[in-house]
């Protein structure tokens, strides 16, 4: 069994910070096992940030693997919401 | 960190009067019957960044007013509105409106609201549909159907919203336009559908780049206008398609994207579902209309999408930005700086090991020195240089408004609007052009009843024509109306005690009249002109820059007023003159013609003072050295020479012991390096490094005047 890898998210999920989640979602990639996404913290979230999530979902998709939320924040809900990528990002959970 | 924003207002208020230019000239020449979309588009452009800027900077009056007036054009700009003659009125009208708020708040101080309130009250009745002007001049199609684009719709709208690659990374988040969109129409009746489809693999994605495209539902009666207000920001950055929905629920036609609403929604989208539905729905229509306008929306997103965003910028870049001189210029100071910098190398290589064998290579860089100087400052002048559409800007909009107030129909012609002068100039010769033209139009121009009368089309045209001749710039103002009234003038003259009932003027003269403070021969004094004050005004203005100006007139065919000006104030043409041991320069400009001084065709008047008959006139003679006070009294004319210069149209003879070279020479104002001095309007370097003083032939003519020692022509000629 492959263990599961984990991003945390941070205080900020938004295009300033969407670099180095890039990298830390390359690396998560790299396991090849779904990915466990804690965003609890987050308190900023814009569209960059969840578009790098969505493109993240949709390649784990092509393996049949996907992203888990073990923690998000209010806000990453609202502005999923906003965008319409609720569904997408599996957050309606 | 807050930005003082104040540091930007002077380019906001440059922009938005070059804006505003830019609204007025292409109103002008819009034809309501013929509407180009690109102009109107102009025209909406240049609003929206108004407004936009205005917002901004906090100058919300102005944000305000321009949105009334850029919903409208928005309307007319997607079909839904034609544009009427009125509505062009309206817009020049707002146009005045918004340069006098402009100028208003630049000069710190309250606009005007009163005439923005009532402008607005237009725009707000045509948009509400009940102007009695726009429902009886509008041609509104009989049948909208089911093609209406009109502002509301009963059932909503489906907009596709598609960002610009770029637009996250210039600040402008989607989600809080959707979030806005939702307050707007409210969380019930907005469905939002992200589309996927252009997301790349993770391993190419540039996370700053936006991929996402959405299509809105939304089933309110809520305006397009109120709408699109939510993406007014990011208008130009976006494709954004609008389609009145049929009243039918959006079904997703892409299989990788589901159906995704809002949280608040997909509990009233749940409920809606079971029985409550917010609209009608014919799930009919949908299947054979909406997905084939939808994926052809979503053909033109995504492959706009797709183009790399670099095009959008290119297409932004391309607009006139705010700098005022153009690159070629700027390339071509630098070429000659560069130049310079070359010449000034060799020259110190050679100071450095210098002995005679090199003198010829040493001459040579003198001479390229020389060469590179003459061409930096040519290039460095040119800089200042613009072309006169500048001042002719202002006319189509005043002819057009004069012709109507005065029931004229007028033709304007504009020739050599690229002819280049200097921005002082160009800056100063603008109001005298303006009440030549205004002149014109009121005086000279007949009615279209006299025209058709004498035979004439209907139609008068006044031409402004602008050319280069011999080193200064000419301007015409022709008009081919009635021409001066001879027998008129000369009439007025004579009730106003300016020419003695006696004497006889040649036509030429006649015509010099007008140009007398307080002489007007209009009957009526209205608020174009007739009260008597500018042709004296407008010549002195164009005295001022050196210049001169001269009307030919015929009877019947018209008049045309000729300027020249010097091509910039900073450099001038000059004719050096000795007296005693001083040099001194008169313009070019007001040199009539230069003689050997005979003392016998001197007579003398009175004291010290002499007339000369110069051909048919009489001309009076000043001595140059004794007006600078460098001679004794009694000292007596040795070989003179006679400079005839022209100053306020009189003609003077000024005595001076020699003639030297012309050159062109720097002027240096001598009021801010030392102070004013009578008779003299500045000062130069010459290439010796000795100051010569330049001679202010008007100033001459008057102090003249004043100490009693110059006497009227007629005097002089009884």
């Amino acid at each position: 069994m492959t263990d599961n890898a984990m991003i945390e998210c941070g205080e900020r999920l938004s295009i300033e910070h969407v670099e180095m989640l890039y990298a830390n979602a390359e690396q998560a990639l790299a396991t090849a096992g779904d990915i466990t996404l804690i965003a609890d913290r987050v308190q900023y979230c814009d569209t960059a940030g969840l578009q790098l999530l969505l493109t993240l979902q949709k390649t784990l998709e092509k393996t049949g693997h996907k992203i888990h939320w073990q923690s998000a924040s209010d806000t990453v809900r609202e502005v999923s919401a906003y965008l319409g990528l609720t569904d997408a990002l599996n957050l309606s959970d | 960190m807050s930005i003082d924003l104040s540091q930007f207002h002077q380019i906001f208020f440059e922009e938005s009067f070059e804006g505003l230019d830019v609204m007025e000239s292409q109103l002008l020449e819009l034809q309501p019957q013929e509407v180009d979309a690109e102009s109107v588009n102009t025209i909406f452009r240049a609003a929206h960044s108004i407004k936009g800027g205005a917002g901004t900077f906090g100058f919300m009056q102005v944000s305000e007013f321009t949105h009334v007036l850029e919903t409208l054009l928005d309307e007319i700009r997607s079909g839904t509105r034609t544009m009427q003659r009125s509505y062009i009125d309206l817009f020049l009208q707002s146009v005045d409106c918004l340069r006098a708020m402009l100028s208003s708040i630049q000069a710190g101080s309250e606009p005007d609201m009163e005439r923005a309130a009532t402008l607005k009250g237009s725009f707000e009745n045509i948009l509400q549909g009940t102007s009695a002007a726009d429902s009886a001049e509008q041609d509104l199609p009989s049948d909208t159907g089911n093609t209406t684009t009109a502002d509301v719709t009963e059932s909503g709208w489906r907009i596709i919203f598609n960002p610009s690659e770029d637009i996250l990374q210039t600040g402008n988040e989607p989600f809080r336009m959707l979030r806005e969109l939702q307050e707007l129409v409210g969380a019930d009746y907005l469905t939002v559908i992200p589309v996927t489809d252009n997301l790349p693999e993770f391993t190419s994605l540039t996370p700053e780049n936006c991929y996402l495209s959405w299509i809105l539902e939304i089933r309110s009666n809520v305006s397009r206008d109120d709408i699109a207000s939510v993406f007014e920001w990011v208008a130009d950055d976006c494709h954004i398609d609008y389609q009145p929905l049929c009243a039918a629920p959006l079904k997703n036609t892409h299989d990788d994207t589901p159906e995704i609403r809002t949280g608040a929604e997909q509990k009233s989208a749940a409920e809606r579902e079971n029985g409550i539905p917010p609209a009608e729905i014919d799930s009919g229509r949908t299947a054979t209309l909406i997905p084939e306008k939808i994926s052809e929306a979503l053909e033109i997103a995504a492959a706009q999408k797709s183009k790399p965003s670099v095009s959008a910028r290119t297409a932004r870049s391309s607009e006139p930005s705010s700098i005022r001189v153009s690159i070629d210029k700027v390339d071509s100071l630098i070429n000659m700086v560069g130049e310079l910098v070359i010449t000034q190398s060799m020259l110190g290589e050679l100071g450095q090991d210098f002995d005679m064998s090199r003198l010829i290579r040493l001459q040579e860089g003198l001479t390229q020195l020389e060469q590179n100087t003459r061409e930096l400052q040519e290039s460095v002048m040119k800089i200042r240089m613009m072309p006169i559409s500048f001042a002719f800007s202002r006319f189509p909009r005043l002819v057009r408004d004069l012709g109507s107030q005065l029931g004229k129909q007028v033709n304007l012609v504009m020739l050599g609007e690229n002819t280049e002068l200097d921005k002082t100039v160009m800056e100063k010769i603008g109001d005298p052009l303006v009440h030549l033209v205004r002149n014109s139009l009121d005086h000279g121009l007949e009615t279209t009843e006299q025209r058709l009368a004498s035979g004439k089309s209907a139609e008068g045209t006044i031409t402004l024509n602008a050319y280069h001749q011999g080193g200064n710039i000419v301007i015409e103002v022709k008009d081919d109306g009635a021409g001066l009234n001879e027998e008129r003038i000369l009439h007025k003259a004579r009730q106003k005690g300016l020419v003695p009932e006696t004497q006889e003027l040649s036509s030429e003269e006649i015509h010099q009249l007008i140009f007398l403070p307080g002489f007007s021969t209009a009957d009526v004094v209205s608020d174009i002109s007739g009260r008597g004050v500018g042709m004296d005004v407008v010549r002195r203005n164009i005295a001022e820059l050196n210049g001169n100006i001269e009307v030919k007139s015929v009877r019947g065919k018209g008049s045309t007023f000729i300027i020249r000006l010097p091509l910039t104030l900073a450099i001038l043409d000059g004719q050096l003159v000795k007296v005693k041991n001083e040099t001194y320069i008169f313009p070019l400009v007001s040199i009539v013609e230069s003689i050997q001084l005979q003392k016998r065709s001197l007579n003398h008047v009175t004291g010290s003072q002499y007339v000369m008959k110069l051909r048919d006139e009489y001309i009076p003679i000043i001595r140059l050295d004794e007006f600078f006070n460098l001679r004794s009294n009694d000292e007596e004319f040795e070989n003179p020479m006679l400079v005839v210069v022209e100053g306020d149209n009189e003609k003077v003879g000024i005595v001076v012991d020699d003639l030297l070279g012309q050159q062109q020479v720097v002027i240096k104002s001598l009021e801010q390096n030392y102070q004013r001095v009578a008779g003299i309007s500045g000062a130069t370097i010459l290439g010796d490094g000795t100051v010569a003083l330049i001679i202010d032939v008007s100033d001459v003519g008057k102090n003249l005047e004043k100490s009693g020692k110059g006497q009227s022509r007629s005097e002089q000629a009884a």
